[in-house]
């Protein structure tokens, strides 16, 4: 079908790129088991971003409705359906613990007392067995909300929405928790020390805006072709826009909050995870990330017209899109010794091209599997409408 | 009997029943070439902005000199205080601590892009403003119920009492009235 045209594209280079990353980290693997855990799991959660977003984002559409949310639906799900696959590309992780997780070394244990009070929350057992809970909660919310919708373009029951929603209220109350502990587990234990209550929402927070950047280019390109011509109008490039710029603020209210308690306490247990992002070029790439993931967007996000030319949408979220994985390198690089000095790691590239070929291509493909447009039957008349009016 | 001079005419107002016969009148009348041109209507109407041409306002632009203006004052005046008027060393940091003057700069930004918006609006709209010419229209009293105006101004370059009459008179309005610029002139 013509509607595909664009997705055998992505496809074609998504596969070459995606095998050729992976293999390029599994060589990394046998090379140097600690870059690559590092270079993974900045790759990963790049990517995992992605999968973990969409599901938030359904989860908030069926919930509030709107046509920015209809047009995005099956986008949504298509991404979230890779949960699987992801949770499955993490399995590296497990293996590479003691890589990362400075708790899981035993001369570390012994001479750390604040990490032996924190030894009923962080050991490796408890480790698997909250990573096995995440799965399960956002696997079963991922398929039942896009198990049910495709459900609901067949037998077009309004009831189903109904449905969706009732899933929806309390899926995205657990959805929070599991990522918030989630984050805690993967990223803010790193460095077993120290803590910030904040911190899962960031997580949250990124992983949104991640989503929407990418969605606004997904959308610029499928709004070119049927069956989404037409559909997707200037008023919902408008919302992506608007969806965008306020996720650009929150994420940098978030972490100038976080930064502004820990500067004001200037106490050492909490200042020290700043404190090796301010030496080794990391206060430049602190101010570059700052640049580039706050003041740019802001002011091309503010302005009416950069939004509702999709053309132009497409290129600033794209070029925001690719900056963010700036703040992954942020969050997790410089908390190792060897990578206590701003670095580019080609194993880095290899995960992040690797994850993310195999992501596209996965994703492009399940696109494929549910009619482009969902069926729901509160926008789909007027969906109708404008495609006659165009 | 005096009369009435071309300026001492506000311009012609024109009264419809609904808002389709509203939306169609501004679409003629922009058509025609008028531009000196305002609607009145007891709720919003979808697409008459367009249909009138009006153009963006330009608020948008007055609120982000104000957002602006605030920060550079909430940045300036911290500095100033805290460097030069009054340098107090407070829990052993630099005298410059920026991280510190950064909520005071947020709130500064909003208050002084609000006071742009509130103040900026009542400028292009030139407000407070008791009296209108267009209250001179007979009934306009139901522009705030159920009553739907159509104005062209005198000073529209376009504007013959003549045509200007005719053309509003054939879009449907059920009464068009030449209005006086104040109400004790001759009608």
């Amino acid at each position: 079908m013509e509607s595909h045209v664009d997705l055998k594209k992505l496809k074609s280079i998504a596969l070459p790129v995606g095998v050729i990353g992976l293999a390029a980290s599994a060589y990394g693997y046998t090379q140097n088991h600690d870059a690559f855990a590092v270079s993974w799991l900045m790759g990963w959660t790049f990517w995992f971003f992605l999968t973990l977003g969409s599901l938030g984002w359904l989860m908030i559409y069926h919930l509030t409705s709107g046509r920015w949310g209809f047009v995005l639906q099956r986008p949504f799900e298509a991404a979230a359906r890779l949960m699987p696959a992801m949770l499955l590309l993490f399995v590296p992780v497990l293996f590479s613990m003691h890589s990362l997780y400075e708790w899981t070394h035993e001369h570390v244990i012994a001479h750390d007392e604040l990490v032996q009070h924190k030894l009923p929350y962080l050991n490796p057992t408890g480790f698997y067995i909250r990573f096995g809970v995440y799965a399960v909660i956002w696997t079963v919310l991922a398929f039942a909300l896009s198990n049910l919708s495709r459900r609901a373009d067949a037998n077009g029951n309004p009831e189903t929405v109904r449905k969706l929603r009732v899933i929806s209220a309390p899926g995205i109350l657990i959805y929070s928790l599991a990522a918030t502990f989630a984050s805690f587990d993967w990223y803010m234990s790193l460095e077993p020390h120290w803590f910030s209550s904040i911190y899962g929402a960031i997580f949250m927070v990124s992983g949104g805006l991640l989503t929407m950047l990418f969605m606004a280019v997904l959308a610029h390109h499928l709004a070119q072709r049927e069956p989404m011509k037409g559909v997707i109008t200037t008023q919902q490039f408008h919302d992506f826009g608007n969806w965008c710029f306020a996720f650009t603020i929150l994420w940098t209210y978030m972490n100038f909050v976080q930064f502004l308690i820990i500067w004001s306490g200037n106490l050492y247990e909490e200042t020290f995870w700043y404190m090796k992002r301010a030496k080794g070029g990391w206060i430049e790439f602190s101010a570059v990330m700052s640049i580039m993931l706050f003041f740019v967007p802001f002011f091309l996000f503010l302005f009416r017209n950069n939004k509702r030319n999709s053309k132009v949408l497409a290129s600033i979220a794209l070029v925001i899109f690719v900056a963010r994985y700036l703040e992954v390198q942020w969050m997790i690089a410089p908390t190792f010794a060897f990578r206590a000095d701003v670095a580019f790691h080609w194993m880095d590239l290899a995960a992040v091209a690797g994850i993310g070929g195999l992501w596209l291509w996965l994703f492009a493909n399940g696109l494929k599997k549910a009619p482009l447009l969902s069926g729901d039957a509160r926008f789909v008349e007027f969906a109708k409408g404008d495609k006659a009016g165009h | 009997m005096k009369q009435p001079t071309a300026n001492s005419m506000y311009g012609m107002v024109a009264e419809f029943h609904d808002t389709e016969t509203l939306l169609k009148a501004a679409n003629l009348v922009r058509e025609a070439g008028y531009t000196a041109t305002d609607a009145f209507s007891p709720i919003p109407v979808h697409g008459l902005v367009e249909a009138l041409g009006i153009r963006r306002s330009r608020l948008a632009g007055i609120v982000l000199c104000g957002g602006l203006a605030g920060a550079a004052t909430g940045f300036a005046l911290q500095t100033y205080l805290s460097v030069f008027q009054y340098p107090h060393v407070v829990s052993g940091r630099p005298l410059f601590s920026w991280p510190s003057f950064v909520p005071i700069i947020f709130e500064l930004t909003i208050l002084f892009s609000a006071f742009a918006a509130v103040f900026g609006m009542f400028g292009l709209n030139g407000l407070p403003k008791p009296y209108d010419p267009v209250f001179n229209t007979p009934g306009f009293n139901r522009a705030s119920t159920d009553g739907f105006f159509l104005c062209i101004q005198s000073n529209d370059p376009k504007y013959d009492p003549a045509a200007t009459r005719a053309l509003l008179e054939k879009a449907g309005a059920v009464q068009v009235t030449e209005v006086a610029k104040h109400p004790d002139d001759p009608e």
